[in-house]
């Protein structure tokens, strides 16, 4: 459905997208993770013909993208990062002018804007201002004047951002709903969990290239991290430290002045048990366990070896 | 269509502002043609008559002749002969002007010295305009002399000549007794509603579209950029034309027909329509300039207030300087205030008027013109941001 090829995007002497190749598939909620700065924005600038590149090709529905390339366009829906909405036109006003923008029937466009309006709880508020409405609605209705057309490919630019957790499982909700509809979902996005929760696929850029690609699982599987086990309120001699780092499967210890040991093992059964066992017969005690699986953030940190929110 | 609609809608959301900016110019128009506008027709004329005091000490034909004279167009005033006396009179203002034939003033005449004294409010008009008229008598008598006649003779002869008076007729060149008409008060006012209200309105408009990320959203819809940009042009057309016809409608039912009356009707409506291009363009560019509504009040303000002082539309061109009407000769409301004048002082209007009012007109759509191309200009320079 969409592919890129070598793209480049330079500003000045900082490149922005460093030869970005990129395969979506029709029916994915695909996300792409990365942190601020990663070419995230920029990419989807370039898909959506805002922004010149320098090199490399971008096809879409199978036709490459320009410009002019109207009819390409009236089959996307864009949900920008930022409120983007009028503040002198009521909530459906602002629907009925943006869905208006790719529908030309009247009475079609009035029908798609009710849809829009009950798909995202709006209906109690179509008469009023945005200024009247709180962050998560506001929120809501960007989301609603990008969907009213109920385009083929949907491209949400970080459409959660400072949202309360109420009305982003609810924007979330819906963007499986839509994607079960039949639209084609691209999710940029540096909250993690999100985009682990929804997205069928995920890429993670960074400095303008991807640096992995795949489900979740397939992620998390590339790395050597298979589970973190920490333990808070024990006290260890370095003897016992050492023959903890001896454990089968056990990679990484660390043990800091709080008292906390962190270990990390790779991916095998039972690494929780044995460190208990190993505790019991040493007789140490111990407070609160905690078992962790990998998360995406581990897998940009073990690649690039920085946080994703860095 | 669907994005003239949005212009049309948020337009209709600061209709109110506009109907404001009309109303207060409107009332602003009425009060200011009460107090200049009214003051009747002239329809006569007369010479002023000035407060003179003669004091003729010699008692001869030349002091006879001289009070003679000075009564015909004057109001003579009897006044003591005594210095202090003199002094009080023309301190109060009861005479402007004391004329006094002193003894030998005869011979000192007919030896061609100064035969008279004046005592006057020194440095005032009136002490130019009463020597000369002294003078001028002076030296006609002063011509019958030379040509042979005695002096009882000459006085007599001037005296006679000076007793033909002239008849003024008033030209009546603005077909309304030299009084300008009512409704050119208000098309006198009429850019700063234009300009302010405007501004206000349509800038607002712009200011809208031009949020980075609803740019970013009509940009990436199926409307191709000149599909916009004409909805755009048509909406502000429409909001243009909507509003000078209310202008134009107000006028005429303020004033009974007003400028449609008028020989010179046309070129009010075209000076107006103008007047109200120049107004739209800097709507435009006010609007792509302002980023809150704070700065485009603060613009509005200095923008309209300053090109309707600058330009003669608040206090008349002449008050200022040469160097600043020279600069005042840039901006459109000079050319529009000079074009109202001669439609106020004129009902026929002569070919170098015409051609006056033609350049006037053309200047104010060069500066529209320019007004958008810097727009324009600025218009790029924010998409790249």
């Amino acid at each position: 459905m969409i592919h890129i090829e070598n793209l480049v995007k330079r500003y000045g002497d900082l490149v922005a997208l460093d030869h970005f190749n990129l395969d979506i598939r029709e029916g994915e909620v695909f996300g792409l993770l990365g942190p601020n700065g990663s070419g995230k924005t920029t990419a989807i600038n370039c898909l959506l013909s805002l922004l010149k590149y320098d090199k490399g090709t971008i096809t879409v529905f199978g036709k490459e993208m320009h410009p002019d390339s109207y009819d390409l366009k009236r089959q996307i829906g864009v949900v920008p990062q930022n409120v983007a909405v009028f503040e002198q036109m009521t909530v459906w006003e602002n629907i009925d002018y943006f869905c208006g923008l790719y529908v030309k029937d009247r009475e079609e466009r009035k029908r798609l804007t009710e849809e829009a309006i009950a798909f995202v709880g709006l209906e109690d508020y179509r008469k009023m201002f945005p200024r009247k409405l709180s962050g998560g609605l506001l929120r809501r209705l960007n989301i609603a004047c990008g969907i009213a057309h109920q385009p083929r490919l949907i491209i949400m630019d970080e459409p959660t951002v400072a949202v309360d957790p109420q009305s982003r499982n609810r924007i979330l909700e819906g963007i499986l709903e839509l994607n079960r509809k039949g639209a084609t979902v691209i999710y940029t996005s540096h909250y993690m969990e999100e985009v682990e929760q929804i997205c069928s696929r995920i890429m993670i850029m960074d400095h303008g290239r991807s640096i992995a690609m795949g489900t979740s699982e397939e992620l998390k599987s590339m790395i050597k991290t298979g589970e973190t086990i920490v333990i808070e309120g024990i006290v260890l001699t370095d003897a016992q430290l050492k023959e903890i780092a001896k454990l089968p499967h056990v990679f990484d210890t660390d043990y800091n002045e709080e008292n906390t040991l962190t270990v990390k093992c790779t991916s095998a059964r039972h690494n929780l048990v044995r460190l208990l066992n190993y505790l019991q017969e040493q007789e140490v005690a111990f407070g609160r366990v905690l078992s962790e699986l990998p998360t995406l953030n581990d897998v940009f940190l073990e690649i690039t070896g920085k946080e994703l929110r860095d | 269509m669907r994005v003239f609609k949005g212009y049309g809608n948020i337009i209709k959301r600061n209709i109110g502002m506009m109907i404001m900016y009309i109303c207060i110019f409107v009332g602003i128009a009425i009060v200011i043609q009460k107090s200049l506008g009214d003051t009747g027709t002239v329809e006569d004329f007369s010479a002023v008559k000035l407060a003179v005091a003669v004091i003729d000490r010699e008692g001869g034909v030349l002091g006879d002749t001289l009070k003679s004279y000075l009564e015909q167009e004057q109001t003579l005033v009897e006044i003591e002969d005594d210095e202090q006396t003199i002094q009080e009179e023309l301190f109060y203002r009861n005479v402007r002007y004391v004329l006094i034939v002193p003894q030998g003033a005869q011979e000192a005449f007919e030896n061609g010295e100064t035969a008279v004294q004046t005592i006057k409010v020194p440095g005032s008009s009136t002490e130019f305009y009463l020597d000369a008229k002294i003078n001028s008598l002076l030296n006609q008598i002063r011509v019958y002399r030379i040509g042979g006649f005695s002096l009882d003779e000459a006085c007599g002869k001037v005296l006679a000549l000076s007793e033909h008076k002239g008849k003024v007729t008033l030209l009546d060149i603005n077909g309304n007794g030299g009084q300008r008409a009512d409704y050119n008060y208000y098309f006198a006012y009429l850019p700063y509603a234009l300009l302010a209200g405007m501004i206000m309105c349509l800038s607002t408009v712009i200011m809208a579209f031009k949020q980075k990320e609803i740019r970013r959203r009509i940009t990436c819809s199926a409307v191709p950029l000149y599909r916009q940009n004409l909805a755009a042009a048509a909406a502000f057309l429409i909001v243009g034309l909507a509003v000078w016809g209310i202008c134009m409608a107000v006028q005429a039912v303020l004033y009974r027909g007003g400028a449609f009356t008028s020989t010179n009707g046309i070129w009010y409506m075209l000076n107006s329509l103008a007047c109200m291009v120049v107004a739209m363009t800097l709507a435009y560019l006010c609007g792509m300039l302002a980023n809150t509504m704070g700065a485009l009040n603060g613009i509005n303000n200095v923008v309209s207030l300053g090109l309707c002082f600058l330009g003669g539309i608040f206090v008349p061109i002449e008050m200022f300087g040469s160097g600043i009407e020279k600069a005042a000769s840039f901006l459109p409301t000079y050319w529009y205030s000079r074009i109202n004048g001669i439609l106020g002082d004129y009902g026929n209007l002569s070919a170098e008027m015409l051609q006056s009012i033609l350049k006037g007109l053309a200047i104010q759509l060069l500066f529209a013109a320019a007004c958008f191309c810097v727009t324009m200009a600025v218009s790029k320079v924010r998409q790249r941001e």
